[in-house]
């Protein structure tokens, strides 16, 4: 959904998502991360009716980029910046009635 | 860190680092709180790290910023980053999250500088994966250095929308059209303050150029757009609108849209300070004077948060803000305040001159809130449009009652995504007046922390009230 402009950024970092390693400018959000360099199309499902949700408004307000980060559930993707090492999973479990 | 801090600011973007940096310049003790990662608000999201390139193409209104931060570094304000504040009282004590910890401070003055947010439009299919805000997408940029893949088609109105549609071409995004929602009777009604905003020259070369630069690229752009849905089953594949031409439709894999900019007033509800209501923009802020200072003698606000009047002015509104408190704390003599309050707000009134201009030109469409029975307006607890419709005309006189009835506000956004929506269906279905409504009731933590958190959070031990 998003790609790099540019890569003269003066630090990466190594990332994890869902398992897998990926090299990111030190100053992304972890939304933009996932959407960008993990080739994502969605951060997160309606726990409503498990239909794919993804960053609406990058700056804390919309929560449809609620993510595990670090183990740690429900963080917003799109206002915590990528760490060295930091592990990143979509969360896909739900309260609705809909199915995944 | 102290317990209690002359001024606790709110927000480290234009206003909030203005107002710090004055303050603490007249030897204040201030404390900036932002739960963004790095300072500088949207507008100067992450100028410090930004690169050659990025300045050159974001311009000068990016750029600037460079130089407010580097005063700020260089002031003796302390700022502390990701730290997402959840609550505020009267008295000055400022509940906010960092790192999973919540902590209590005081300030004898809290300053709320929370800028603006892209107004929340529901419209069929704003749901899907791929619909984004424009002013969104600019701010990611500034810190990803990302673009959105395209075709990106664009929807919306206003100064961002333009200024975000000239960044996106400058960075060679395919851009698959251009839909412009602004009503054609608007530049009629702007007219009379034209001569006032014509002092800006500069601003109208600015978008005159775009405007032209647009049609040398070759890119679609329709006027007199008056709706817009979204299609798709995973993502956004596809784009309708409609415009008195009819319904037409174009291919997206991004769909950017912006409907305006308006305060976020999250905060200032919470505190149950009054309100007024903009009915050329048609949306809330709080009531303040001249300077910045409520109802509630501690708490002050200052820039986009008052009043959407964009980066030049919030800066200058921080400054009065801090200079006013200063007076009061005795940090500065009643002659030279006065002096320094007159000098701040004829340069804000001259930083103004464009605003009346540019908000009657911007006004929004008036169908902008009349979307269909089955538009999802809650995002989070999957409320449609008719289903609130309904609990009104079973007897729901208010934007509470109405929560409570279909959960529309109960979710993981807390009403910020809907609440303006909920309250203008009804406007609409009970003929009210704006002022005669009850917005969304706003209750502490006004972000989301976890149980566990709240539990462990430690109280000032010799708590005053
Ligand atoms: S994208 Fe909206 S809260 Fe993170």
């Amino acid at each position: 959904m998003f790609k790099p402009y540019h890569q003269n950024f003066e630090k990466t970092v190594t990332i994890e998502f869902e398992g897998i390693e990926f090299r990111v400018p030190d100053t992304i959000t972890v939304a933009a991360a996932v959407l960008s360099y993990a080739g994502e199309n969605h951060t997160s499902i309606s726990p409503v009716s498990a239909k794919k949700r993804a960053p609406h408004c990058f700056m804390g307000i919309c929560y449809e980029c609620l993510m595990e980060i670090n183990g740690i559930p429900d963080q917003q993707a799109c206002i915590v910046k990528v760490e060295e090492g930091m592990k990143i999973n979509r969360q896909l479990g739900f309260s609705g009635g809909g199915e995944l | 860190m102290s317990e209690l801090r002359d001024i606790i600011v709110v927000g480290a973007g234009p206003a909030g680092l203005s107002a710090a940096l004055t303050a603490s310049g007249l030897g204040l003790d201030v404390l900036v709180l932002d739960e963004q990662p790095a300072l500088g608000g949207q507008l100067y999201r992450n100028i410090e790290k930004a690169n050659e390139q990025t300045l050159k193409i974001l311009g000068s209104d990016y750029g600037r910023g460079r130089h407010l931060i580097e005063k700020f570094r260089n002031s003796n304000a302390e700022h502390l980053a990701g730290a997402t504040v959840w609550n505020i009282e009267a008295n000055g004590n400022v509940y906010y999250s960092k790192a999973g910890q919540s902590s209590e401070i005081r300030g004898k003055h809290v300053i709320l500088a929370i800028g603006a947010a892209e107004r929340s439009v529901p419209f069929p299919g704003w749901t899907l994966p791929g619909v984004m805000g424009a002013g969104a997408v600019d701010s990611n940029f500034k810190s990803s250095g990302t673009i959105p893949e395209g075709p990106v088609v664009f929807a919306g109105s206003g100064p961002l929308f333009l200024s975000t549609l000239g960044h996106m071409t400058s960075l060679g995004v395919e851009i698959g059209a251009v839909l412009d929602t602004t009503p054609q009777g608007n530049l009629l009604a702007a007219l009379p303050f034209l001569p006032r905003a014509m002092k800006r020259l500069d601003y109208f070369l600015k978008g005159a150029g775009m405007l032209l630069n647009l049609r040398r690229l070759g890119i679609k752009y329709a006027k007199g757009i008056n709706g817009y849905e979204a299609h798709g089953r995973d993502r956004v594949e596809k784009v309708s609108y409609s415009s008195k031409n009819g319904v037409q439709h174009v291919e997206a894999g991004v769909f950017l849209v912006h409907e305006g900019l308006v305060p976020r007033c999250d905060f200032t509800q919470l505190l149950g300070l009054k309100h007024c209501w903009d009915a050329a923009q048609r949306y809330w802020y709080p009531q303040i004077n001249h300077v910045g200072a409520t109802e509630i003698d501690t708490i002050y606000v200052v820039g986009d948060g008052a009043f959407v009047h964009g980066g030049m002015p919030a800066i200058t509104k921080g400054s009065l803000a801090a200079v006013d408190i200063a007076g009061k704390l005795n940090a500065l003599p009643l002659d030279s305040k006065t002096v320094t309050l007159a000098k701040l707000e004829k340069k804000l009134s001259s930083e103004l001159d464009f605003r009346p201009f540019v908000d009657v030109l911007f006004r929004p469409r008036s169908n902008l809130f009349k979307m269909s029975d089955q538009t999802l307006v809650c995002r989070c607890e999957e409320v449609t449009a008719g289903e609130i419709r309904r609990a009104i005309n079973e007897g729901c006189l208010d934007s509470n009652e109405t929560k409570a009835i279909t959960r529309c506000g109960m979710g993981r956004c807390q009403g910020r995504m809907c609440g303006s929506a909920l309250n203008e269906i009804i406007i609409d279905e009970l003929n009210r007046q704006p002022l005669d409504t009850q917005p969304l009731r706003m209750r502490p933590p006004v972000r989301n922390i976890s149980l566990a958190e709240l539990s462990q959070l430690s109280l000032f031990k010799n708590r005053v009230r």
